[in-house]
């Protein structure tokens, strides 16, 4: 064979970056010229992510690049992700030419998808935590301009909070890489797991993994660093939301597990900690979307719950004891939270492109008449909300069931808050059951308030959100042959082992039946009784009691930001004051001869003006004399010698 | 005869082109002085080799005596000097235009050039001494060029600030006895004395004042401003950079690094630096005026240098002299960038520049290479230099060590919010935006292009650089 497959993996990174340039040129000539690079050089990618997930696992280093040399990786988790991710960039490419038709600056936005698209593979293909750090600074920048693309004072504010949060994190990352390379002497991922096991400084060692945390955390939109992610996910285009809600976040859930399989595997801190972020992210993201009236919020907040799931996995996965259902549970649901996402967000572009509006009571039955869109739709929204034979459910089932099994392990008080979180996960279940209801029936049942042009989705979109409504209605039919098979293939990258589960069995039905019974609970009884208008039959709008970014970032970065100037002020005219003062010294009681203040030519203080070429002033005629006085010494000493 | 000749002609190449462009008769003198420059750059190879080993020693009397040679960190520096004047020239061609007294701006920044080749050649501490007075009296009628009140009171305290840095080194070459006659050279292990250790610390001091540290900053913020652009660029980013090649000179060619390694010196030096880091970011954050949150920035970043450089390891020398690469590439082209604004839109302040990447495009795509390198973000070299200052900060360990690395991160928080702002308004200034596309000239792109395309590709392929820089640093120790 003349390549080798670990060319590949630079290859995927490199090759989106280097076309972005060209590409953006392309798009600036004609829209379908770029449109079209952009699919191409997209499906490149996603054919040699497909090659890299089919070849063994394999690794290229290059040393000496950015000072500390960088490496990749595939096999495993990763190259699951970058199939993904290669995937759904492939998928919402398609719908990009329907969504960014007659709109201005499309080329930035299409060379920016490709840079982002190099930079997240990179962060998935990376084989050391320094090339994960850099190629996450790309994503993160690059994606920057996503959220900002539309330029409207909703977008430059959300495009500003994720510039500051990205900023952060990727500034306490970076402190905890420091000392990480510091402690254990590589950031290599295949060395990390047996070194940190051996490191003796625990408490470092957990301290830096919890820098690492926050910087993955707040890409991943855990609570408390969510507050970036309900106002930038439905600022930015339709394809895009797609990307960030389905696939960005997922990076940064790529670096939890890093961390928990890497670092601290077993810990018991990490566990807990990820345990209530994870359970508050569930909850939380849940409730504000059963509130919200936007719809591309609504889904913003869905993502923010399904995260949450995520991490409550997580938290399974980092005991470290019986994993095999957390670690399938969780690249089942990233894997169909990706999906889900992809599909909801392009339909939900598709009705923004007819109507204009995100208002969820405006857009009062916009898709009825659209059947493949509602199709889709629908499957999406049961998938999400967990119903029997979708994708969804078997994700769910599986994280439940390691919640389930944690219960079982653990005694006492433990068992207790275990306990607590499945009922927590069981409701935040149902929740998202009841506001895919409520934008289901608003969006496709009811009837529209005025006649208008029907919704028509266009055919790039449909070919985008098709294959991934499907794949999660047939993979969800058939889980033992294609999430377990999934699930096993990941297995070892995860540190745990495959397993078998009766998905229909009783008892797993019966987690889905309470869910699915308190979503209809709460949207007949909450959303349909108090949430709705029942004269206009339009969803009230609720308004938050706080808002953590503007109650309490913003004002505490602000006081932080002025006692930290008020310091640097002080000290810094300290030295202005000692020279007044001394001037005050030496000028008290003298005459005052030399004012420079008051004369218009500095140091003009001959009368005559001497002028020779160019010049004009005095001091620097006098200047210039010195400078020839130099010249001449130099060349009588050169002389002398 | 022709050592001294060979070794002399960086040094007085552009001194006499500066005296000759000065006593023409007033006209356009851009291409000459470009010119000149150009071929100073290319008059370093054959110094560098006539000044390997001892070089060319002049005694003047027996204790005073000047010594002139080229070893890796004077060559080092010469380039980096040569190439930024050129660089800045060339852009200086099309921002004064036609500008009458040109000649005075063209002809003292070449005269200035050639007094900081001197520097660079410069063997002992007698003879840096000299060459630093030099250089800070020559550049002095730059910050003076616009003219106006203003720029005589930034030029006096630019002039006030200088001496009096001088004269606290003079006083500590007074109080450090023998040592500062001595030839540069690997000093050997020996115990330094109160008094040798006062004589560093007022060197060192009286250096850093002109690399803009705390207490004795003042200058930068009051000189940049009033400059003409490209010549604020080079005091920011090179002239600067005298002070830091002194300190080094001192600490680790006069007392030696290990022997100042855990004395008192060392510490308050390091305190010195890390506040100012702070101070300096922090100010930039709260400044409005371009030029003057430039000026702050450079207060900031060029204490970086002096925290790696203090911390006195052969690592944290390195990862000093990567930022000074860095720093250099970036607030150069900074600064190109506000003259840029400036001489096109007539933009001073930061609000002003909303829009701008719609307006200039190709010198705010230069601006946002710059302002990523010098927050630190990868591919841009300033994140080799940041990641090498915070190994050796962590390798070397002490209290002050540790807080500087978390105020190293806070810095580089700061210096985003204050550059990328600039950036985010620029290019995205909000719906219904229209303006004209006034660019800057070729004259004024290139040098963006050149240090921008610099930092980038020294960011992702910093192994070279580095290596040499590690056999600068273990050859001090």
């Amino acid at each position: 064979m003349l390549m080798k497959t670990e060319y590949l993996l630079p290859l995927c990174v490199l090759l989106p970056m280097a076309a972005a340039p060209v590409v953006y040129s392309l798009r600036r000539r004609s829209a379908r010229l770029g449109d079209g690079a952009v699919t191409l050089v997209c499906l490149a990618v996603l054919a040699a992510a497909l090659y890299l997930a089919r070849m063994p696992a394999c690794r290229l280093a290059v040393p000496d690049l950015f000072l500390q040399g960088v490496s990749f990786a595939s096999g495993g988790v990763r190259s699951l992700f970058g199939l993904l991710c290669a995937f759904m960039f492939t998928m919402s490419s398609l719908a990009d030419p329907a969504y960014f038709r007659g709109e201005p600056r499309c080329a930035r936005y299409d060379a920016f998808l490709l840079l982002t698209l190099g930079g997240i593979l990179g962060v998935f293909y990376a084989g050391d935590l320094f090339t994960l750090y850099i190629c996450f600074e790309t994503m993160s920048l690059a994606s920057w301009v996503w959220v900002a693309h539309n330029e409207t004072e909703a977008a430059q504010k959300a495009a500003d909070t994720y510039l500051a949060m990205a900023m952060i994190g990727g500034l306490v990352m970076l402190y905890g890489l420091f000392r990480l390379q510091h402690m254990l002497g590589t950031l290599d991922l295949g060395a990390l797991p047996e070194l940190a096991a051996a490191c003796g400084d625990r408490q470092g060692l957990f301290l830096s993994a919890c820098c690492l945390l926050v910087g993955f955390g707040i890409k991943a939109g855990m609570y408390p660093f969510h507050v970036w992610l309900p106002k930038a996910h439905p600022a930015a285009p339709a394809p895009s939301s797609a990307l960030l809600s389905g696939i960005l976040t997922k990076s940064g859930v790529f670096g939890i597990l890093l961390i928990i399989t890497c670092l601290l595997w077993g810990d018991r801190r990490l566990s807990m900690i990820l345990l209530a972020l994870g359970t508050v992210t569930m909850v939380l993201g849940a409730v504000l979307a059963v509130f919200s009236v936007d719809l591309k919020r609504t889904l913003a907040c869905s993502s923010l719950s399904q995260i949450g799931f995520i991490l409550v996995g997580a938290a399974m996965l980092t005991t470290g004891e019986e994993t095999a259902l957390a670690a399938g549970g969780i690249v089942a649901h990233a894997l169909n939270h990706g999906l889900t996402k992809l599909v909801l967000f392009i339909a939900a572009g598709v009705l923004y492109k007819h109507k204009h509006t995100l208002d969820l009571n405006e857009l009062q039955g916009a898709g009825r008449s659209c059947l493949p869109l509602k199709i889709c739709f629908l499957l999406g929204a049961m998938s999400l909300a967990g119903v029997p034979g979708f994708g969804g459910y078997v994700s769910k089932t599986l994280l439940h069931e390691s919640i389930v099994e944690q219960i079982h392990l653990a005694s006492g008080s433990a068992a207790g808050l275990l306990e607590g979180v499945e009922w927590a996960f069981l409701i935040s279940g149902g929740l998202t059951a009841a506001y895919m209801t409520k934008l289901f029936v608003k969006l496709f049942v009811q009837k529209p308030r005025s006649a208008g042009h029907p919704v028509r989705i266009d055919k790039g979109s449909l070919t985008a959100i098709a294959p991934a409504a499907a794949a999660l209605l047939l993979m969800g039919l058939r889980p033992a042959q294609t999430y377990e098979k999934i699930a096993a293939f990941t297995a070892e990258s995860l540190r745990s082992a495959p397993f078998a589960v009766h998905y229909f069995s009783l008892e797993n039905l019966k987690g889905a039946a309470i869910s699915l019974t308190i979503g209809a609970l709460v949207y007949l009884l909450f959303v349909r009784g108090l949430l709705t208008d029942h004269r206009t039959g339009d969803y009230v709008r609720a308004t938050a009691l706080i808002d953590l970014e503007d109650d309490v970032y913003r004002p505490l970065l602000g006081l932080t930001a002025f006692a930290g100037a008020f310091a640097a002020r002080l000290a810094y005219s300290l030295t202005d004051l000692v020279v007044r003062l001394g001037a005050a010294l030496m000028n008290y009681k003298a005459p005052q001869r030399v004012k420079p203040g008051e004369d218009h030519h500095f140091g003009r203080y001959s009368k005559e003006y001497v002028r020779v070429g160019a010049i004009s002033q005095t001091l620097q005629f006098e200047l210039m004399l010195f400078g020839i006085g130099v010249v001449v010494t130099l060349v009588y000493l050169m002389f002398k010698l | 005869m022709m050592q001294l000749f060979i070794l002399l002609l960086p040094v007085l190449l552009p001194a006499c082109a500066g005296l000759y462009i000065l006593l023409r008769r007033p006209g356009q003198c851009g291409r000459t002085a470009c010119l000149a420059a150009l071929l100073c750059c290319l008059t370093i190879f054959p110094a560098v080799r006539s000044g390997a080993g001892e070089g060319v020693r002049i005694e003047i009397t027996y204790f005073l005596s000047l010594i002139l040679r080229a070893d890796r960190l004077g060559i080092f520096f010469m380039a980096l000097i040569a190439a930024a004047f050129f660089l800045a020239l060339v852009y200086a061609c099309e921002y004064l235009g036609r500008d009458k007294r040109q000649p005075v701006f063209f002809g003292f920044t070449l005269m200035t050039l050639g007094a900081m080749m001197g520097l660079c050649l410069a063997g002992n501490l007698i003879t840096f001494y000299m060459f630093f007075e030099l250089m800070s009296l020559l550049s002095f009628p730059l910050v003076l060029y616009s003219g106006g009140e203003e720029a005589s009171l930034a030029a006096m305290k630019y002039l006030g600030f200088s001496v009096f840095g001088a004269s606290l080194v003079l006083m500590g070459m007074i109080l450090g006895g023998g040592l500062p006659i001595h030839a540069f050279g690997r000093v050997g292990q020996m115990a330094l004395d109160a008094r040798q250790l006062w004589a560093f610390l007022l060197i060192a001091l009286g250096f850093s004042c002109k690399a803009g540290m705390m207490p004795m900053a003042n200058w930068l913020p009051t000189a940049h401003p009033v400059a003409p652009a490209p010549a604020s660029a080079l005091l920011s980013g090179i002239i600067t950079k005298a002070g830091i090649l002194g300190m080094m000179r001192a600490a680790f060619y006069v007392f030696g690094g290990r022997n100042l390694a855990g004395t008192f010196p060392q510490t308050v030096l390091l305190v010195l630096s890390i506040a100012t880091i702070f101070a300096g970011s922090m100010l930039a954050y709260k400044e409005k005026q371009f030029k003057k949150r430039l000026a702050y920035s450079s207060v900031s970043q060029l204490s970086y240098v002096i925290f790696g450089m203090m911390l006195c390891t052969p690592a944290g020398v390195c990862g000093a002299l990567l930022q000074v690469v860095f720093h250099a590439c970036a607030k150069i082209g900074l600064f190109l960038c506000a003259g840029a604004f400036i001489h096109h839109c007539d933009v001073h302040n930061v609000d002003g520049l909303l829009g701008m990447g719609r307006r200039m495009p190709r010198v705010m795509a230069a601006f946002t290479c710059f302002a990523l390198s010098l927050i630190g973000i990868p591919p841009f070299g300033g994140f080799a230099a940041k990641w090498q200052l915070a190994a050796a900060a962590l390798e070397q360990g002490s209290a002050a060590a540790q807080t500087g690395l978390v105020v190293l991160m806070v810095s580089a928080l700061l210096t985003a919010g204050y550059l990328l702002p600039i950036v985010a308004r620029g290019y995205f200034p909000g719906e219904g935006f229209k303006a004209k596309v006034t660019d800057g000239g070729p004259a004024m792109v290139l040098p963006m292009v050149v240090l921008a395309g610099a930092a980038a590709l020294l960011g992702i392929f910093p192994a070279g650089l580095a290596s040499f820089f590690r056999t600068v640093a273990s050859a001090m120790f």
